[in-house]
């Protein structure tokens, strides 16, 4: 039988919906393919867009946590943000091998299947993004009395970044911006948080709101960089070392490293 | 915020002074306690921790690690801030260590403070401070993050048994490994006094558990534990009698953790050992890398080291030096040991361990699905068979197996020694260990 590419939206609730419709549409789940991205040209397959349905996605996750259980629910939830064209289609073969009974344990612990193995790996990397962020994440106050926080990660973890940030800085009003893909949380002082997707003229606000912060912002700056040059012990330097665990990449947003001035 | 409260000299510039003479005290984890936010105050904390920056010498910066004061009464010979040295001194008011927190948590700088102080006057005096510093911290600016704090030897038991209530972690610091050293060092202070605030610590913690249990909101002490300090290399004791220390501290006291400093040559004084290759860095990793079998692999620290053989191969990390001298145990059949063996695997570690357990009731584990659950293969394969089978045929013999585990890229925590290891050959090795522990020995004496 012909392939089936299944076309969804890049968000949980995506990938969740085209779950239900492969099961719903009884399509045969070996062949069948969840696709997040833009899809080229179907040739040899058959392709069906599928229009996200937070209510049809619900129904999956409960049935996953029913079914697996929390943890192996949070797998997934990784591995669905993961930046990555597999991640669908190992959603899917990971659930139906679950519900085959096939897999002893917990089923994302299964790593002797192929598709189980790629949800591990997504979810590991997604996990990394994740911890990577909520070390390196820095807000600075705008000048109207707000953080915010300027975001490149490399997978998509503003969701789960949120409730972390919510919790530690109930009373304090903060935006986490994702300038790759246009999305931001947002947090209103002692409410619950939001995620956006950005119109381009807010990303151009957002983008700006670097150049507008307070008086407090450069001082609280400049103590925090010169406690960064004490704290080290001259005996000890090893930038390649520094370099390991803090990579290049999240320096450009980090206050410690802003260029003197 | 106003950063300058009316003093005499600038935040910036005490913050420099305090920042420089706390920061030879190793420990910066904020690992331990898990407490969520309560809605209206600002923190929390995390069971693993969080890191926040890196330095130039590549450690973590996770607490706002800081002296109350760098005025001291005492005269430690290793210590920059001990009394005889001429330094510019500064001493923090409870309110601006409060704000510098505050300021540096909202922006996700830090997961919180870690505070230590000189001793200012007396001992009790000086945890007075520390006390009245973090109460104000916890009941003003109601901050729920992570608190780390000294406990001053010498200080009124009920000083300490109070601050304990308002902070995660307290550590004493025992400084140097045996009573000798101290007494020939840290001349004010002595073993007794540092054990006891550390057995005061421990039975705290223990019946605040207690209470805790039973009565859900009693508050609690020292929830992540104490931690101490010893200095490498200041004195002669081999690694044998500091992992055996170690050892007892955790078996003993109970303690959380236990950290190794190499000593840092501040001042002149001939007390103190030269050390012109500088601080003693990769015996500082291996004793670090040591501790850790101690407290997660199931290691004690008579296997590992012994009066004949008191220090650690530099070149090899302790596991992989214990596995090569104790082939008869090998090779392990990955689809059948017990968590306890496969732990002793070089290359196999806690978690690996514990996925291969999982993964392996639904099918027989083969290489390349061990290679895919992140088992390092290169180390492991000398050790391991799958379904009876190994990797390449191997010779399981000793020099031969020492020389595929050294490893030039291995990635060492400083970079000096580096060259060193790819010139060596093994038989060179051996003597390249013992002339530096000699080395080390002489400088000493
Ligand atoms: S007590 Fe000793 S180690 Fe501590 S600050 Fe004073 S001189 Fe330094």
């Amino acid at each position: 039988m012909e392939e089936t590419i299944l076309n969804c939206q890049d968000s949980a609730e995506g990938i969740l919906t085209a779950v239900y419709r492969a099961y719903e549409w009884k399509l045969p789940r070996d062949r069948v393919s969840i696709r997040t991205g833009a899809v080229d040209l179907c040739l040899f397959a058959s392709c069906r867009d599928v229009e996200t349905r937070p209510d049809l996605a619900k129904k999956v996750s409960d049935t996953i946590k029913r079914r697996f259980g929390r943890q192996v629910w949070e797998d997934l939830s990784f591995a669905m943000a993961a930046c990555d064209e597999r991640k669908g289609t190992a959603v899917l073969r990971t659930i139906d091998l679950g519900l085959s009974g096939r897999i002893r344990g917990r089923l994302t612990q299964g790593l002797g299947e192929e598709w189980i193995r790629i949800v591990f790996e997504l979810g590991r990397r997604v996990r990394n993004e994740y911890h990577r962020q909520q070390e390196f994440l820095r807000f600075r106050q705008a000048q109207e009395g707000y953080l915010f926080a300027l975001t490149e990660p490399k997978e998509d973890v503003t969701a789960f970044l949120m409730p972390h940030f919510s919790d530690r800085l109930p009373m304090e009003n903060f935006v986490i911006v994702d300038s790759l893909r246009g999305i931001a949380g947002v947090h209103p002082a002692g409410r619950p948080w939001v995620l956006l997707r950005l119109n381009e003229e807010e990303k151009g606000r957002m983008a700006g709101a670097a150049g507008h912060t307070s008086q407090e912002e450069a001082e609280a700056a400049e103590l925090f960089r010169c406690f960064c040059r004490t704290v080290s012990i001259r005996e000890r330097e090893n930038p390649g070392l520094q370099r390991q665990h803090l990579p290049l990449r999240f320096r450009g947003t980090m206050t410690e490293f802003d260029p003197p001035g | 915020m106003e950063f300058r409260i009316g003093q005499e000299m600038p935040l910036i510039k005490k913050l420099e002074i305090l920042t420089d003479a706390a920061k030879y005290d190793v420990s910066c984890t904020s690992s331990g306690s898990r407490r969520s936010g309560d809605g209206t105050g600002i923190g929390n904390t995390v069971k693993a921790g969080i890191c926040h920056s890196f330095s130039a010498d590549g450690r973590c910066i996770s607490l706002l690690k800081i002296l109350l004061t760098n005025e001291c009464i005492y005269d430690c010979k290793y210590c920059v801030n001990r009394c005889s040295n001429d330094v510019a001194r500064a001493s923090f008011t409870p309110e601006e260590v409060c704000r510098l927190t505050i300021e540096f948590y909202r922006r996700n700088y830090i997961e919180g403070l870690f505070l230590s102080s000189g001793i200012w006057q007396d001992p009790t005096f000086t945890m007075g401070m520390i006390y009245r510093t973090v109460l104000k911290l916890r009941k003003v600016y109601r901050f729920r993050g992570y608190i780390h704090v000294k406990a001053i030897p010498g200080a009124d038991p009920e000083v300490v048994r109070l601050t304990g209530f308002l902070v995660d972690r307290m550590s004493v610091n025992l400084e140097l490994p045996t009573a000798e050293g101290l007494s020939r060092l840290a001349p004010n202070k002595h073993r007794k006094t540092i054990l006891t605030p550390m057995r005061q610590i421990q039975n705290g913690i223990v019946s605040s558990r207690e209470e805790v249990a039973l009565y859900r909101h009693a508050p609690s002490f020292v929830p992540a534990g104490q931690s101490t300090q010893m200095i490498i290399g200041a004195t002669p004791e081999h690694d044998y009698q500091i992992l055996s220390v170690a050892e007892s501290l955790y078996r003993k006291f109970d303690l959380k953790r236990v950290f190794y400093s190499a000593f840092v040559r501040v001042n002149e004084d001939r007390e103190l050992p030269a050390l012109p290759g500088g601080p003693p860095l990769l015996r500082e990793h291996r004793l670090y890398q040591a501790d850790w079998l101690l407290r997660f692999y199931g290691f004690s620290a008579d296997e590992l080291l012994s009066e004949e053989r008191p220090d650690f191969n530099l070149l090899l990390d302790p596991k992989a030096d214990w596995a090569i001298r104790h082939l008869e145990q090998f090779p392990v059949e990955v689809n059948r040991a017990s968590y306890e063996r496969l732990l002793r695997v070089p290359g196999i570690g806690v978690k690996s361990a514990r996925r291969i357990i999982q993964s392996r009731r639904s099918c027989a584990l083969d290489f390349c699905h061990l290679k895919k659950m992140g088992i390092v293969l290169k180390r492991a394969q000398y050790f391991i068979t799958c379904s009876g089978k190994m990797l390449y045929p191997v010779r399981m013999q000793e020099d031969y197996l020492a020389r595929q585990l050294i490893d030039s890229r291995e990635r060492l925590p400083f970079e000096a020694d580096r060259v060193t290891y790819r010139q060596l050959s093994l038989f060179d090795d051996r003597r390249f260990v013992m002339d530096r522990q000699n080395f080390v020995r002489q400088a000493w004496t």
